[in-house]
């Protein structure tokens, strides 16, 4: 049962999640926002850019904001699966005898910051598959659960970069969005590198517990969604298949691959905190046109036609969602 | 509030819409009856102004109840979606969607959704009321076309122009009969076509008559089709065609037996044509008159077989028969055998 309170709670938790990330990440605005909806809405982020525009920062801002405890792999290839999720060892009890016990590994947080993720190798990059879809962790044979919310918020470099490994489809398909982090503009630069003199440490306060943040994800899933709005999110789904009834021009021209279905749920789960941070209680057409991109850019995989004519996957989810919108919005 | 209420000024606008839609698609179905009924009149020269108004109104009164009901009564989905245009990002709708729930969530929405009609000064005035351009295209056309056939009826009726039966029958009467060309050509030889050597005529009838006229030294053998004679009427044109005419030297002509004789079939344009002896211009000759004019019985090829002339061919027969009887030398197997050899050469 969602009430007023809960909705004047979440508007104004929001807006401090805001100004608390925005001390310590300068710009980005549209990824500070694009990162805090997929939290609120349960989702990983993948936040893609070159070296040193503050992905790390961003997510490290994001763990003390959120009070959660917060755990940072960075991936290398010679990372282990084991060195991820943990591993049983062999202790000695008080009376000697030796018996396994097992070592949680640094994925057991609330919060990972699996930085540079496309530089270990896909076995170990693999081993978070089961963690960020299920929030559960096997060895040996035994699972374990993951303490909510659980957000796996990865950063990885171009993939053109040398010694990266391109993450896995099923993997990829986990994170509900991808994020393309810009280079900053000039007056960002310029406060950015002020702002690094003074001190490097995060300053943001925790504006938000883990606790309050599981309610705001629950109002949020409380949020109408019109069926004629629900149907167009499908479509726009179902629109980046090159076959099928609702193929796009562009999806038949540039994609090999469309989305899965749960392009669509994040689309859905994503319109509605959205049309929350927007005051609206209702999702909308505009809502879902605007996470096309996050939600679908990184679970299409383009022909050879688009890499021949440099034809993006950004570009192709706009000529998407501008035939979808033409053809299909009431 | 009520979902009704609130969404009563915005329907009825779109209502107005439907109606004037539906009207329009309803008198373009009117318009075409009518089209159709005046032209039926006119054919018969019948007078049908009255009644062709009464189709129409029917028609266009059936068809637009039809289309309104059918299909441009606005829903209140409908409604909801084209209120929801004037930038309130589906709030109507899903209101519309939520009308029989109670939660304090749909409550929520309602509030914001009414709020956001009130606060943006969002009022039915904004709704145009939109007509699209193929419908009016139509409309007008099948006005235009309507009335005008129904003018012509009118004036069909009251005998000023021609109804369409009369109109209909001119028309096949005066349809251009088919054409077919008849030419004359000089095929071999000197010689000349007189007469006019290439005719349009209409199909049945008859082709101006030409003659064959042989230049000095030559003369007529045939036309292509067979006919041997020079003068030439082609009646009952059924098809276009080209009659060649055929001309020899006198002194060639006829003679070596390979002249255009009986086996030639018309169109079979002679080949090799000449020879010696008399002149059988017209390949009547007969094929064993040599050089001299005199028949030649034996050794002649007629029809492809060597003809070897019965009397001599007896003689001669009859010779060896009474010099091998008479010859002591043979043996009886060897006179079987000349005897053979006679015989095979008599087959």
């Amino acid at each position: 049962m969602v009430t007023e309170n809960d909705i004047a709670q979440f508007s104004k938790q929001c807006a401090n999640i805001f100004e608390q990330v925005s001390r310590d990440v300068i710009g980005q605005q549209e990824v500070v926002r694009g990162t805090i909806i997929a939290m609120i809405a349960g989702g990983n982020v993948l936040l893609e850019g070159v070296p040193g525009v503050g992905k790390t920062r961003l997510v490290r801002s994001l763990g003390r904001v959120f009070d959660l405890p917060f755990s940072r792999i960075q991936f290398t290839p010679d990372l282990m699966p084991a060195d991820v999720t943990g591993t049983n060892i062999i202790v000695k009890d008080e009376k000697g005898n030796s018996t396994f016990k097992f070592q949680p590994g640094p994925i057991f947080s609330n919060i990972i910051l699996a930085d540079e993720i496309n530089r270990a190798t896909p076995k170990t990059q693999s081993a978070l598959l089961e963690a960020m879809q299920e929030h559960t962790v096997t060895v040996m044979g035994v699972s374990r659960k993951l303490n909510e919310p659980f957000f796996v918020l990865a950063t990885q470099n171009p993939i053109e970069q040398d010694g990266t490994y391109p993450l896995p489809e099923a993997q990829m398909d986990r994170f509900m969005f991808k994020l393309i982090v810009p280079d900053p503009s000039l007056d960002e630069l310029m406060q950015i590198v002020s702002m690094t003199q003074k001190t490097m440490a995060e300053v943001a306060d925790c504006a938000c517990t883990g606790e309050q943040l599981l309610k705001m994800r629950e109002t949020a899933n409380k949020i109408p969604v019109a069926e004629e709005v629900l149907r167009y999110a499908m479509i726009m789904t179902a629109a980046t298949h090159p076959v099928g009834e609702c193929a796009a021009k562009a999806a038949t021209q540039y994609i090999r691959v469309g989305a899965s279905p749960r392009a669509g749920q994040a689309l859905i789960s994503a319109g509605k905190v959205l049309a929350l941070i927007k005051g609206r209680f209702n999702v909308s057409y505009s809502d879902i046109e605007e996470l096309a991109f996050p939600v679908l850019r990184h679970r299409i995989k383009m022909n050879f036609e688009a890499v021949a004519e440099r034809v993006t996957a950004d570009d192709a989810i706009k000529l998407i969602v501008d035939e979808v919108s033409k053809k299909y919005k009431k | 509030m009520d979902l009704k209420n609130i969404l009563k000024k915005y329907r009825s606008k779109l209502v107005k819409e439907a109606v004037i839609k539906a009207s329009f698609a309803g008198a373009v179905f009117g318009f075409s009856a009518l089209l159709l009924y005046e032209f039926i009149a006119w054919m018969f020269a019948a007078k049908a102004v009255w009644p062709g108004a009464i189709v129409f109104v029917v028609v266009a009164g059936g068809a637009g109840a039809l289309f309104y009901f059918k299909k441009f009564r606005p829903t209140a989905k409908q409604t909801a979606a084209r209120i929801d245009k004037l930038g309130l990002e589906e709030r109507v709708l899903t209101m519309t969607e939520l009308e029989k729930e109670n939660s304090e969530i749909a409550a929520m929405q309602r509030a914001d959704t009414i709020k956001a009609l009130t606060s943006n000064g969002i009022s039915e005035k904004l709704i145009k009321i939109a007509v699209s351009v193929p419908m009016i295209v139509a409309l007008v056309f099948s006005a235009v076309c309507g009335i005008g056939m129904t003018t012509v009826s009118a004036l069909a009726a009251n005998g000023t122009i021609a109804s369409g039966s009369e109109t209909l029958g001119e028309v096949i009467d005066n349809q251009p009969a088919k054409q077919f060309e008849v030419s004359y050509e000089v095929y071999m030889g000197e010689g000349m076509i007189e007469g006019d050597i290439f005719q349009v005529v209409e199909e049945g009838f008859d082709a101006s008559p030409v003659l064959a006229v042989p230049e000095d030294g030559f003369a007529f053998v045939y036309w292509s089709d067979g006919s041997d004679d020079p003068y030439r009427a082609d009646g009952n044109i059924r098809a276009s065609v080209t009659y060649y005419a055929v001309f020899l030297p006198i002194d060639e002509a006829g003679g070596n037996g390979d002249m255009p004789g009986e086996g030639d079939k018309p169109g079979d344009l002679p080949g090799e044509v000449g020879g010696e002896g008399e002149s059988d211009i017209n390949g009547e000759g007969d094929p064993n008159r040599g050089a001299s004019g005199t028949y030649e019985e034996h050794n002649q090829v007629y029809d492809g077989q060597t003809y070897y002339g019965g009397q001599v061919y007896q003689n001669a027969y009859d010779d060896a028969l009474e010099r091998m009887n008479e010859n002591d030398d043979l043996s009886d197997e060897e006179k079987e055998l000349i005897n053979e050899y006679f015989k095979t050469i008599a087959k």
